[in-house]
């Protein structure tokens, strides 16, 4: 009787969130569609707004240059030089990728308004958990990466002091969107047409060396706690133009504001040590500097002035390109950044790099909340050996895998 | 009702409110109110403000990319005990 009385409803109609997310969220498909997000994020990048680049750089900053050179011909050589190099080389060229950045924030901005970038979390907290390393630190390397700075502060929700050390310390692995950006930049300058293709598996790497480095960590000082997590995930819908361009505006003043101020300041400092006390930059304070962590870099395969360039990133991400800028001396002769390197630069020690700017040790703004976080230096300097530990050692393995694949001579 | 989503979160390692919901039966709406319900009772926490302050405050909220975050909820420790009790009178 009571069967036939109660009336059971029909659960609601699958919409149209349901429909997409059973590709979105699916263990495979999603981790699939999650790479071919950032497949086109990183060809939209290249194919939209390098051409733009590359014309800023040859119509516009090596014209400058060109101008500067003539309009200060009075002035002591040391001035013009530090107008030309430092400031137009460095920061300048730094200025140059602007079209790059707006189409990579463009992008993600749209990524996240449909509701996709949520999606894109769930499944990489799934790839994690399949590793054995899960539990509430998924919200903190989540918000790594917009930015590790906020990514630290976040791992406060987590009681248990070792969990927290932990996912204090597996923040710096994700890729933040200062790092992506870098990548967007380098990866045409190093590969050319072959961009996309090493931008995707850079991204890939770092992602497996996340969860490598989660897990072994989870099983020695996290000892496998795993928590059990529910998530609501937001209805998918149509983006904002308002909300784009107000977050494409905000991170481009950002970064505007970081290029006239940390990457404009870190440049001047690179000129001047690369320029006294002369004559050349071989002679130069810098080069002195460089060679003596030359050994290291050529584990890597790179010269002193790649190794400057990548220790130069600690200040911020930014810098790695501004400093190659002025050590490679693009605008030389009307040719731009990616020529210049071309020539002396051989893909695999881009790719060495590449892998060991993704896996460096965070900025320095990211290491200040990590101490503040931990009160602990003892734990600020493992984390930096840590992540050097594993920066080096990638970017050494990356760099003799390529060679052996004959991605060793220039032009390659 | 409460119990069964309980393990069911737990059994699905990072579950989704509508994969809970059509495991119950129940319509999502439904399975929000019962997890505010675990929420109230203190058997679940919600983490979304792991950020330190709310989006209105942060001054990092114009270069954000997760205003359209996912809210999350994690099982606190009166959620785990009920869970092992629970468990135990089933096994038992």
């Amino acid at each position: 009787m009571v069967r036939a009385a109660v009336v059971r409803p029909r659960l609601g109609p699958v919409g149209f969130t349901d429909r997409l997310d059973r590709i979105a969220v699916h263990p495979l498909w999603g981790l699939l569609l999650l790479f071919g997000a950032f497949g086109v994020l990183f060809w939209l990048t290249s194919a939209l707004a390098s051409p733009a680049q590359q014309w800023l750089e040859t119509a516009v900053v090596a014209r400058v240059q060109q101008w500067a050179r003539s309009a200060l011909g009075d002035t002591p050589a040391w001035l013009v030089d530090l107008f030309a190099h430092g400031v137009l080389g460095g920061a300048g060229i730094v200025l140059t990728f602007l079209p790059i950045l707006v189409v990579f924030f463009s992008t993600l901005a749209i990524l996240e308004e449909t509701g996709y970038l949520a999606r894109a979390a769930y499944v990489m907290d799934r790839f994690m958990h399949l590793l054995g390393s899960h539990g509430k630190s998924f919200l903190p390397l989540f918000l790594g990466f917009g930015c590790n700075v906020p990514a630290v502060m976040a791992a406060r929700i987590i009681e248990s002091p070792s969990g927290r050390l932990l996912t204090i310390l597996l923040v710096p692995l994700v890729p933040c969107s200062a790092r992506l950006a870098v990548l967007a930049l380098l990866t045409p300058v190093f590969f050319g047409g072959r961009a996309l293709l090493f931008a995707l598996g850079l991204v890939g790497l770092n992602l497996l060396v996340l969860a490598l480095v989660g897990t072994v960590l989870n099983r020695t000082l996290f000892r496998g706690q795993h928590m059990a997590f529910i998530m609501e995930l937001p209805l998918y819908h149509v983006p904002s133009p308002r909300a784009i361009g107000w977050f494409v505006w905000n991170n481009t003043w950002l970064f505007l504001r970081k290029a006239g101020t940390v990457i404009l300041l870190v440049s001047l400092a690179v000129w001047a040590a690369g320029y006294f006390p002369g004559p050349g930059i071989e002679q130069s304070y810098l080069a002195a500097f460089g060679r003596v962590l030359a050994p290291l870099g050529h584990l890597m395969g790179m010269d002193w002035r790649m190794i400057v360039a990548l220790f130069s990133s600690f200040i911020a991400k930014e810098n790695a390109v501004a400093t190659l800028a002025i050590l490679y001396g693009a605008g030389n002769g009307g040719a731009g950044l990616a020529q210049t390197i071309a020539t002396s630069v051989s893909p695999a020690t881009g790719l060495a790099f590449l892998t060991a700017t993704m896996l460096f040790v965070p900025c320095v703004a990211t290491l200040a909340v990590m101490h503040r976080e931990t009160r602990s230096w003892r734990w600020t300097l493992s984390s930096v050996i840590l992540q050097l530990t594993v920066a080096l050692t990638a970017a050494t393995t990356v760099f003799h895998v390529a060679q052996r694949l004959g991605f060793g001579a220039q032009g390659a | 009702m409460l119990r069964k989503l309980l393990r069911l979160a737990t059994s699905m390692g990072t579950a989704r409110t509508s994969e809970i919901a059509h495991s119950l039966g129940v319509s999502p709406a439904l399975a929000e109110q019962l997890l505010e319900d675990l929420t109230r009772k203190g058997y679940l926490e919600s983490v979304v403000e792991g950020c330190s302050v709310p989006c209105e405050r942060c001054p990092l909220q114009a270069a954000c990319l997760f205003r359209n975050q996912a809210r999350l909820w994690v099982l606190t420790r009166k959620g785990e005990q009920l869970l092992a009790r629970t468990t135990q009178i089933s096994g038992g």
